[in-house]
C-alpha cells in the first residue's frame, strides 16, 4: 500500500531548513489586536461627537488605502493589506486629530503619514519616524488654526475636572482623548491579546507622575487626561519606531515623558507630544546600539 | 540543584510526547530486504560483494568499524556506501557471545567500545573511546548522561530508561571507569520523573555514585553545554568544552550501547528511534536497525493517516528535513517526525516589524534582527564577526518571529565554514590489513 502511495507522498514532501515548528503568531495578530483595542474609543466617540468622528475615521482610512495602494502600484511591490498595518495607522491618525478638522486636512495628513512617513523609507518596518506624529507635526506647523480651534471652546490646559474625563469632554483635543474609561478598556484588550508593551506605558506614566511632583503640579490631574493616556497607551507603543530591547524602550518612554513635561509648561501637551516623539525616534538607533544584549 | 541561568531566554515548546509513550515498550521490527550503510570519511569496506554477513558482522574498517544490522549477503559496494540484501531476519553473528569477565581497566573497556563502533548517538560524530580518552586526560570528576529532550516529540531516552534501567546503569558504570570519574549524574526533563525514579530504584541494588537531576524543559537548554552550565552553576565560556569544568557529557543511549558492547560484546547496529508526528497512525519507539529506510519505520508504525508535508529526521527544531522516504537511519538519528501541512502553518514572509521578540528569546544573547539585516544587505559592520559564529542555530528566533522571516536559513548561509569537530587532527586513518581483521 505504501509502495502505491510512493510518488504522491514524495511529491508532497518539501525540504526546508529547521526549525520545523512555529509559534503561530503573526504580524496580523498584533495589528488587528490593537485595532480591536481602539473599538471602545470609537464607540464612545460616537456617543459624544456623533458622526463627526466617524467622518474622520472614514476619510483617514480611505485616503490611507488609496495612497498606500497607489504607492505600491507605482513602486511595483507586493500588494497586501491583510496585516492591518495601513488600517491601524489610519485609525491612529484619525484618533489623534481633533474632531472638527476639515476632511481635506485629514487627507493631507494621511498622505504625509503613508507616503512620507512610511513608504518612502521602504514600507512597513523600515520607517524611523512614527508616521502619525510626522503627519501631526506637519499639520500643526502648516495649519495651526484648524488644529487648535477646539481650545477656544472653554476647556483650558490644566484645569480639568476629574470626573468629566472619564465620561468624556464635549470638545476634546483629539478624538482619542474622549474618555479615559474607553482607553483603559482598550488597554485591557491589549493585555488580554498579549500585545501590550507594558514597560513603555508604565514607565511613561510613572515618569509623568514623578515629573509632575517635581514641577509642583498635581500628578493625578497631569496623568488622568484623555490625550495623555491615549498617547501613553497607543501612540508611544508603536512596534516599528520604538527601541527593540526592554530597557531601551523604558529609556525611550521616560525621556519622552520628561521632555513633554518640560515643553508643556509653556506649550500645549497636544502639540508637544508629537514633536517629542519624533525627536525620540531619531535617537532610537543609538538607543538600540547601547542597549544591545551583552554576551 | 541550583540553576544558574534564569529562564527568560528560550521558548517553551509544547510537549507532544504522550502519543509515542502510549505503548510503553520498544518494538522490534524485522529488517527490510535492502539496507544501506553510508561510509564516512576514512572507512574502507572489508567485505566483498556476495559475502555472507550476519547481524553484527563487521563490514567496514576505519576510525570506527561499521557493522551490518541484518543477516544476508552484501549486494553491492559503492563509493558512498554498502548495500546489503538481507533475508529479513536478524540472525546474530555466531562470533558474538556475552563476555565472561568484565575487565576493569579503562584501556580494555575503550577497546571494546571502539570495536563496537560506538560514536555519540546524537548529533556529534566523535567516537566515544576518543572522547573517553580526552575526558581521562582532562581529569573529569563527573560523568553526565544527558536524557533531556527539550525539543518535544522524542521519547527515545524516556522509554530506554523505563525499559532497561539496569543496562543503562551498568553501561554508565563502564563509562565512568573509562574516564575515571567520581560520580554519575543523569539529567532529564521535569516530565521524565517516572523514568528517573525507575533508575533510582535500580541503583538501590547497584549502589553506584548516582544522582538524578530533573531540569526544566525549556527549549534550547537541553544541550550538553547547557546541561553542564546548569549543573555547575556557572556559564561556560564560548570556546570552553564541558570537560574543562570537569564534566563529561554523554547521551543516555550511548550508555546502553556501551553496556551491550562490554557485557554482550554486541556491536552497535541498532538504536531506539521514535517514529512519531501527527501524520503517523501509531507513534511508537522502535529498535531501528541502522541502514533501514524511513519508509519501513513508518510502515512499522502502521503507516500514515494523511498526507505529510515534511519528513524530519532528528528533533523538531534542529532536525534535517528529507524529501524522500528512502532516507536511511544513521547512528545520529533519534527520531522520525512526519508533519502535516497545518502543523507548519506556512505563510508568506513579511518585513521585519522590529518587535524585538527574537532578541528576547535568543539564548546566546545575540541580535537576530540585526544579523538578518546585515547578512541580507551585505553590510556587516553593525555586527561583530563572532556574533554570527556564536549562533547555535537553535531556531528560537525563527519560532517566535511574527513576520515569518527564515532567520536560521539566512544565518546558515551567512556563516563561514565552521571549524571541524573535536576529532584530534593528528589521527590519520589506520591502514587496513585484511589478514589481521578479526572477522575476516
Amino acid at each position: 500500500m505504501l509502495q502505491a502511495l510512493k510518488p504522491k507522498v514524495e511529491k508532497l514532501l518539501l525540504t526546508a531548513s529547521p526549525p520545523h515548528a512555529h509559534s503561530r503568531r503573526s504580524v496580523g495578530d498584533f495589528f488587528w489586536s490593537t485595532l480591536g483595542a481602539l473599538i471602545p474609543i470609537w464607540i464612545w466617540s460616537w456617543f459624544l461627537l456623533g458622526w463627526n468622528s466617524f467622518r474622520l475615521a472614514f476619510v483617514a482610512l480611505a485616503s490611507s488605502f488609496i495612497f498606500e495602494a497607489g504607492y505600491k502600484w507605482f513602486s511595483r511591490t507586493r500588494f497586501s493589506f491583510r496585516d492591518g498595518s495601513t488600517a491601524l495607522y489610519a485609525f491612529l491618525l484619525a484618533l489623534s486629530l481633533p474632531a472638527d478638522l476639515p476632511s481635506t486636512l485629514v487627507i493631507l495628513g494621511a498622505f504625509i503619514a503613508v507616503i512620507i512617513g512610511k513608504s518612502l523609507y521602504g514600507g512597513l518596518g523600515q520607517n524611523v519616524f512614527h508616521p502619525v506624529h510626522a503627519a501631526r507635526a506637519v499639520l500643526f506647523a502648516a495649519f495651526p488654526y484648524e488644529m487648535t480651534r477646539w481650545a477656544t471652546s472653554g476647556v483650558s490646559r490644566m484645569n480639568v475636572d476629574l470626573s468629566q474625563p472619564f465620561f468624556g469632554h464635549i470638545s476634546p483635543s483629539s478624538v482619542g482623548g474622549v474618555s479615559i474609561f474607553a482607553i483603559l478598556i482598550g488597554g485591557a484588550i491589549l493585555i488580554f491579546r498579549r500585545c501590550f508593551r507594558w514597560e513603555m506605558t508604565c514607565s511613561h506614566l510613572l515618569a509623568l507622575w514623578f515629573g509632575a511632583l517635581l514641577l509642583g503640579w498635581n500628578p493625578v490631574q497631569t496623568i488622568f487626561r484623555g490625550d495623555v493616556l491615549f498617547a501613553a497607551f497607543f501612540l508611544i507603543t508603536d512596534w516599528v519606531t520604538s527601541p527593540i530591547t526592554f530597557w531601551g524602550r523604558v529609556l525611550f518612554s521616560v525621556s519622552t515623558a520628561a521632555c513633554v513635561l518640560l515643553i508643556s509648561r509653556t506649550c500645549s501637551y497636544f502639540e508637544a507630544i508629537s514633536y517629542v516623539i519624533l525627536m525620540a525616534n531619531a535617537f532610537v538607533p543609538l538607543i538600540d546600539w547601547h542597549f544591545r544584549p551583552k554576551r | 540543584m541550583n540553576l544558574s541561568r534564569p529562564f527568560k531566554k528560550g521558548i517553551a515548546l509544547p510537549n507532544h510526547k504522550s502519543r509515542s509513550l502510549l505503548s510503553v515498550q520498544i518494538h522490534r521490527i524485522a529488517p527490510h530486504r535492502f539496507l544501506f550503510f553510508a561510509l564516512s570519511r576514512g572507512q574502507i569496506p572489508c567485505v566483498e560483494a556476495g559475502t555472507r554477513v550476519f547481524a553484527g558482522t563487521q563490514i567496514a574498517e576505519g576510525i570506527l568499524p561499521l557493522h551490518s544490522s541484518a543477516s544476508g549477503h552484501v549486494a553491492e559496494i559503492a563509493a558512498s556506501g554498502i548495500r546489503i540484501e538481507s533475508d529479513e531476519a536478524a540472525t546474530p553473528d555466531p562470533a558474538i557471545l556475552p563476555r565472561r569477565e568484565i575487565p576493569n581497566a579503562p584501556e580494555l573497556l575503550s577497546r571494546f567500545v571502539r570495536d563496537a563502533g560506538i560514536e555519540s548517538l546524537s548529533a556529534g560524530h566523535t567516537p566515544t573511546h576518543l572522547r573517553a580518552a580526552e575526558a581521562l586526560e582532562r581529569k573529569v570528576h563527573t560523568l553526565v548522561l544527558n536524557a533531556c529532550t527539550s525539543e518535544g516529540f522524542g521519547t527515545f531516552d524516556d522509554i530506554l530508561m523505563m525499559n532497561h534501567p539496569l543496562e543503562i546503569l551498568k553501561g554508565a558504570e563502564c563509562l565512568k571507569t573509562m574516564c575515571s570519574a567520581e560520580r554519575i549524574v543523569i539529567a532529564a526533563d521535569q516530565d521524565q520523573i517516572e523514568a528517573l525514579e525507575v533508575l533510582n530504584s535500580r541503583n538501590y541494588q547497584l549502589k553506584l555514585e548516582l544522582e538524578t537531576v530533573s531540569l526544566p524543559a525549556r527549549y534550547p537548554f537541553g544541550t550538553d553545554r547547557s546541561v553542564t552550565e546548569q549543573l555547575a552553576g556557572r556559564a561556560l565560556g564560548r570556546k570552553e568544552a564541558p570537560e574543562s569544568m570537569g564534566y563529561w557529557v554523554e547521551h543516555l543511549a550511548t550508555a546502553f550501547a556501551v553496556y551491550e558492547a562490554v557485557y554482550l560484546s554486541k556491536p552497535l547496529y541498532e538504536r531506539v528511534v521514535t517514529v512519531t508526528g501527527p501524520c503517523v497512525t501509531e507513534p511508537k519507539n522502535v529498535w531501528a536497525p541502522l541502514g533501514i529506510s524511513v519508509r519501513h519505520l513508518i510502515r512499522s508504525a502502521k503507516g500514515l493517516l494523511r498526507d505529510p508535508e515534511r519528513l524530519v529526521l532528528g528533533g523538531l527544531m534542529t532536525g534535517e528535513a528529507v524529501d524522500s522516504l528512502d532516507a536511511v537511519i544513521k547512528k545520529k538519528h533519534q527520531a522520525v517526525l512526519v508533519l502535516p501541512k497545518e502543523w507548519l502553518h506556512p505563510e508568506d514572509e513579511m518585513p521585519c516589524i522590529r518587535c524585538g521578540l527574537c532578541i528576547e528569546v535568543c539564548p546566546e544573547s545575540l541580535r537576530p534582527e540585526a544579523l538578518v539585516r546585515a547578512l541580507r544587505t551585505g553590510n556587516c559592520s553593525p555586527v561583530d564577526d563572532d556574533e554570527i559564529e556564536a549562533c547555535t542555530e537553535c531556531g528560537s528566533c525563527d519560532y517566535v518571529c511574527p513576520s515569518r522571516i527564515p532567520i536560521v536559513g539566512v544565518i546558515r548561509k551567512g556563516k563561514k565554514k565552521c571549524p571541524p569537530p573535536a576529532l584530534p587532527q593528528a589521527l590519520a586513518a589506520p591502514l587496513v590489513s585484511y589478514a589481521s581483521s578479526p572477522q575476516a
